[in-house]
């Protein structure tokens, strides 16, 4: 993770400052020996660059000019060393005039002895710094200017027409500014525009709803189902204008109002919206909704078909049965419940997806509502592969009061999971069907704590004199905290004397503590 | 040489906080853009959703309220008929006094009747000792326990309240928040979805009450509040619940339930050990912990957010007061990252390990500081003369401008998924707030982090070395001394 830290760094770096570096790098100010040393000549003086002369080891001086010249280890004579051209010049005369030795000429930058190369560079790097800056000719006349310009090494035409992108550090500010201002600015242009649109819409909607009303309670209340089925197209049109019904926010309003009037009625004017919506051709929307891509469309139109009771529609709305979507299908399998002639559960025995809490509380809602009505079809629940199902079947069992399906769960839950073992408790508990003394005492008995304090309980009201000896050896075993008072109040509800007696008796403080809460009356409904 | 060097630290930090720069401004777009998604499907899924089933139904899980009441003596009875009001099914209102020193028992006893029990029960948690027990002798408040023990602190009161809770759900509240009737409905529907995986928290909005008008326990009209503290922390409410819970919600890496008003499932709470009392940010330490055994026993999970105005509460608006808020919660964070280090780009911890933990520790524990670093370094540059003006304007201009676009998002937010404040003077004062928030809060704000993090270097209030060692397994907990000492 270091290692790729360190690259993405480095990168970034390279990306802010490497660019510019070796744009500035490439750079030469000096083509040849003779621009340099004109460079030099009108610049006089470069600071830290000097300049000397070296004379041949056989060269002979007059004791005076040993002072300017030195003896170096190697054997030649090395000048003292200048610091300006003019006093090259002036030595470079003294030296023909005196001399007839062959001299040489070097270059130091601090004192140290460079080639020329090296002192052209140097120069080149203090012009690339800003360090000194060249200084203009004293005469310059338009054929000088020319040749001046000679001087100066080529460079591309871009980076003075585009120079402010040459900048890297410029170009990426600059770049993600804008980015960040155009997105920015987007999203909230885009919300003030979405919220001055809702308000529209929201006013739209109002005046909509308004002008819906009267010819929604015309036809409701002055005329009968007869009537409404019977009622000519231009009839309509006059209660529901056609360039109206075109827009998309009128039938969406339409629509709503039609569906919360059909909650809140009852007989005979249910059956006059139901036709009137289907005369509006309202149910074609709904239609074309369950197809849509989008899935609160979808659930949209699954709501309307439900509430509206489209059953010519449910070999749409069994397509969703399985979707991937979880309001989908819950809605899907609600519509269904709800349209079908008996209430089958069978479409959840394949369920792919476990059976969420939510989705139980809806379909048990509705299976309460409809099952004093219709046919409760619920056995296949049980063979499910997946096991949330087949608890919802128990579920199901003790909250519909199917005690004819206790026998067949009963006998399910001698193979079923402690899981399922503890819904099953729990179902016959609630019906309070007895003979299941031998599930309950084996359950007692589990390792798994949930199953076997909903045995305890369970043995509280439905076991009998064995469920008492198992309940009184677990406690002389000794359990935790948690199971020993789940046992001391099965057995209280079991044999509260028994339960006395034990107390009496018992030296274990705890169980004096738990029997003391177990007969507190305030204690009696927490 | 010493002078290129410095010369180089100089280029490194400024390259640094350039990058951290434009990261803020990535994370917060991509914030924005997240929670924007994640709060047009919460909008879409509601529009199908009837609540008044959960109230009722028989599958709906039961849901203990937690409510830690210290020195709350002149409140507490409003408080808790409050509570006890809600609607819901199966609750139980445990309100826990945590050794209060003023008349909170008494008042309580008084109103509700109480009488002490025989309760019996044996700490899942370990907790300061309790005193007693109580429960009203009146039956219309049968749904009400009140447990009397000695101080410990919130995380320790609400450990007490665990042990004696008996429902699926714990709803830890601040017993003087005020929450909206359905609150519970709509906060333990993320619980009743859960398919594949396991919802193991679900955390609310907190709207701020200041100078807002309330009946019957729910606000019914909305003013901003009168202070520019109270007014910033509207829009920081929004910014933090309206815009980061719901981006981190939607990639599923929410390390932070408010506990103001928090909801999670108790087996899992029990099994984590409960809140650690040692740390002054136990809301978030909890999640944390949460998570973190989750991810160690890879079981597929999820913590969710409602971001209904559900819940509202009093912020303070005094300046001292708020300092010490924030000093906490700056400590919390530190805490709750120390104790979790392993956590660190540690890709067993999935989305938690890789996006949410450097994040907060970047962006949340180390703001004051590097903010600091930064300005710093500006003074450096112009002493040394090195200073690019150029780059100061522009890069103060964009954050100066991402401060307030984010602001302003966060307030259309609002005003699109609810638009409480419909006064347009309201707005009109947000949107000044906005704009001097930066040269008027913001430095203080940064001032009380750094004495957040000097306090933590101290030590204040922590467990010191048992922070700076940190939790080697998520349920290192429970078995804090044995961890700590071996």
């Amino acid at each position: 993770m270091k290692t790729a830290k360190q690259k993405l760094l480095g990168l970034l770096c390279v990306l802010m400052m490497g660019s510019q570096l070796s744009l500035a790098q490439e750079k030469t100010y000096f083509s040849d020996s003779v621009s340099f040393f004109d460079f030099l000549t009108n610049q006089e003086q470069v600071p830290g660059l000097g300049f000397r002369f070296i004379l041949p080891s056989d060269a002979k001086f007059v004791p005076a000019d040993t002072l300017i010249w030195k003896k170096w280890e190697s054997g030649f004579w090395l000048g003292t060393a200048l610091d300006s051209v003019s006093q090259i010049t002036q030595f470079q005369a003294q030296l023909d005039s005196s001399t007839s030795y062959i001299t040489r000429f070097e270059y130091l930058i601090y004192d140290k002895a460079v080639d020329l190369e090296a002192a052209s560079e140097f120069v080149s790097a203090l012009l690339r710094s800003n360090d000194i800056f060249p200084l203009e000719k004293a005469k310059s006349s338009s054929q000088e200017l020319v040749l001046l310009a000679q001087d100066f090494p080529f460079v591309p035409g871009f980076n003075i027409g585009f120079g402010y992108f040459s900048d890297f550090k410029i170009f990426m500010i600059s770049l993600i500014i804008s980015i960040f201002i155009l997105i920015a600015g987007s999203m909230i242009f885009f919300m003030i525009i979405f919220k001055s649109k809702r308000n529209r819409r929201e006013l739209l909607r109002k005046e909509i709803a308004k002008s819906i009303t009267t010819p929604l309670a015309e036809i409701l209340f002055n005329k009968t189902l007869a009537e409404v089925k019977s009622t000519s197209d231009e009839e309509l049109e006059s209660y529901f204008p056609r360039q109206h019904r075109d827009r998309k926010l009128y039938n969406e309003v339409l629509i709503e109002n039609i569906i919360s009037l059909n909650k809140k009625m009852k007989g005979d004017f249910k059956d006059k919206l139901k036709e009137l919506y289907k005369r509006l051709g309202l149910d074609k929307i709904s239609e074309s909704k369950v197809t849509s891509k989008k899935w609160d469309t979808v659930v949209s139109g699954l709501v309307q078909i439900n509430e509206m009771d489209l059953e010519q529609y449910l070999p749409l709305v069994k397509r969703h049965l399985n979707s991937s979507n979880f309001h989908i299908r819950t809605n899907a399998a609600a519509t269904l419940l709800n349209l079908s002639q008996e209430v089958d559960l069978s479409f959840l025995k394949n369920q792919k997806y476990p059976l969420s809490n939510w989705q139980q509380m809806n379909y048990l809602r509705i299976i309460k509502y409809l099952y004093p009505t219709r046919k409760l079809l619920m056995v296949e629940l049980f063979d499910s592969d997946n096991l949330s199902v087949r608890l919802f079947g128990y579920k199901l069992v003790r909250m519909v009061g199917r005690v004819d399906l206790v026998e067949k769960i009963g006998l399910i839950a001698d193979t079923a999971a402690d899981e399922e073992k503890v819904e099953i408790l729990k179902t016959i508990d609630s019906l309070g069907v007895p003979g299941y003394t031998n599930l309950i005492n084996l359950s007692m008995r589990s390792t798994n704590p949930k199953l076997s304090k909903q045995a305890i309980k369970v043995a509280g009201s439905l076991g009998d004199k064995s469920s008492e000896e198992v309940i009184l050896e677990l406690l002389k075993s000794g359990s935790n905290f948690q199971i020993k008072m789940a046992l001391m109040e099965g057995l209280k509800n079991l044999n509260l004397e028994s339960l006395e007696n034990l107390v009496v008796t018992s030296q274990d403080p705890e169980e004096k503590e738990i029997y003391n809460h177990l007969t507190d009356p305030l204690l009696s409904h927490v | 040489m010493y002078s290129f060097l410095f010369y180089l630290i100089l280029e490194i930090l400024g390259v640094l906080f350039l990058v951290m720069s434009f990261s803020i401004i990535i994370i917060y777009l991509v914030i924005m853009v997240l929670s924007a998604l994640e709060m047009r499907d919460h909008r879409r899924k509601n529009r199908f959703i009837d609540y008044n089933d959960i109230i009722t139904s028989p599958i709906a899980p039961g849901v203990s309220i937690l409510a830690p009441a210290y020195n709350e003596g002149k409140s507490i009875v409003q408080n808790v008929k409050s509570l006890l009001s809600l609607h819901y099914g199966r609750t139980e209102v445990i309100i826990i006094n945590d050794g209060s020193k003023d008349e909170t028992l008494d008042r309580l006893i008084e109103a509700f009747d109480l009488k002490k029990t025989h309760f019996a029960f044996r700490p899942e948690i370990t907790t300061k000792s309790v005193r007693g027990i109580y429960k009203s002798m009146n039956r219309s408040y049968s749904k009400l326990i009140v447990i009397d023990k000695e101080n410990g602190g919130k995380a320790d009161a609400l450990n007490a309240g665990i042990n004696i809770s008996s429902l699926e759900i714990l709803a830890c509240i601040d017993v003087d928040c005020i929450l909206s009737q359905d609150a519970i409905a709509r906060m333990v529907r993320p619980f009743m979805e859960e398919t594949n995986r396991k919802v193991i928290a679900v955390g609310g909005v907190i709207g701020i009450a200041n100078n807002c008008d309330v009946t019957d326990g729910t606000v019914t009209n909305y003013r901003i509040p009168k202070s520019l503290f109270g007014r910033f922390q509207v829009i920081e409410y929004f910014r933090a619940f309206l815009m980061g819970r719901m981006a981190w919600t939607r990639i599923n890496g929410l390390m932070l339930i408010s506990g103001a008003f928090g909801f999670f499932r108790r087996e899992l709470v029990v099994t984590v050990g409960g809140y650690f009392p040692k740390t002054v940010g136990e809301d978030m330490e909890l999640v944390v912990r949460m998570r973190r055994y989750m991810e160690e026993k890879k079981i597929p999970y999820r913590v969710s957010f409602i971001p209904d105005p559900l819940c509202w509460t009093e912020v303070p608006e005094d300046e001292e007061i708020l300092s010490k808020q924030r000093n906490r919660w700056i400590r919390g964070s530190i805490e709750t990252l120390q104790l979790h280090q392993k956590v660190r780009l540690n890709p067993s911890y999935g989305i938690m390990g890789l996006v949410s933990y450097p994040y907060w520790s970047l962006f949340e524990k180390m703001a004051p500081v590097l903010e600091t670093l930064g300005l710093l370094y500006t003074i450096v540059l112009i002493a040394i003369g090195d200073f690019s003006a150029f780059y100061f304007v522009v890069l103060f201009f964009v954050m100066y401008l991402l401060t307030i676009l984010v602001s302003s998002f966060s307030i259309l937010y609002e005003q699109i998924s609810f638009n409480n404040y419909k006064d347009r003077k309201d707005l009109n004062r947000l949107i000044l707030t906005i704009l001097i928030e930066p040269f008027l809060v913001h430095p203080k704000i940064v001032w009380w982090g750094l004495l957040g993090h000097w306090d933590f270097i101290k030590g204040k209030g922590g467990w010191g070395q048992m922070i700076r060692v940190g939790f080697k397994k998520s349920e290192d907990k429970k078995n804090l001394e044995s961890t700590f000492t071996s």
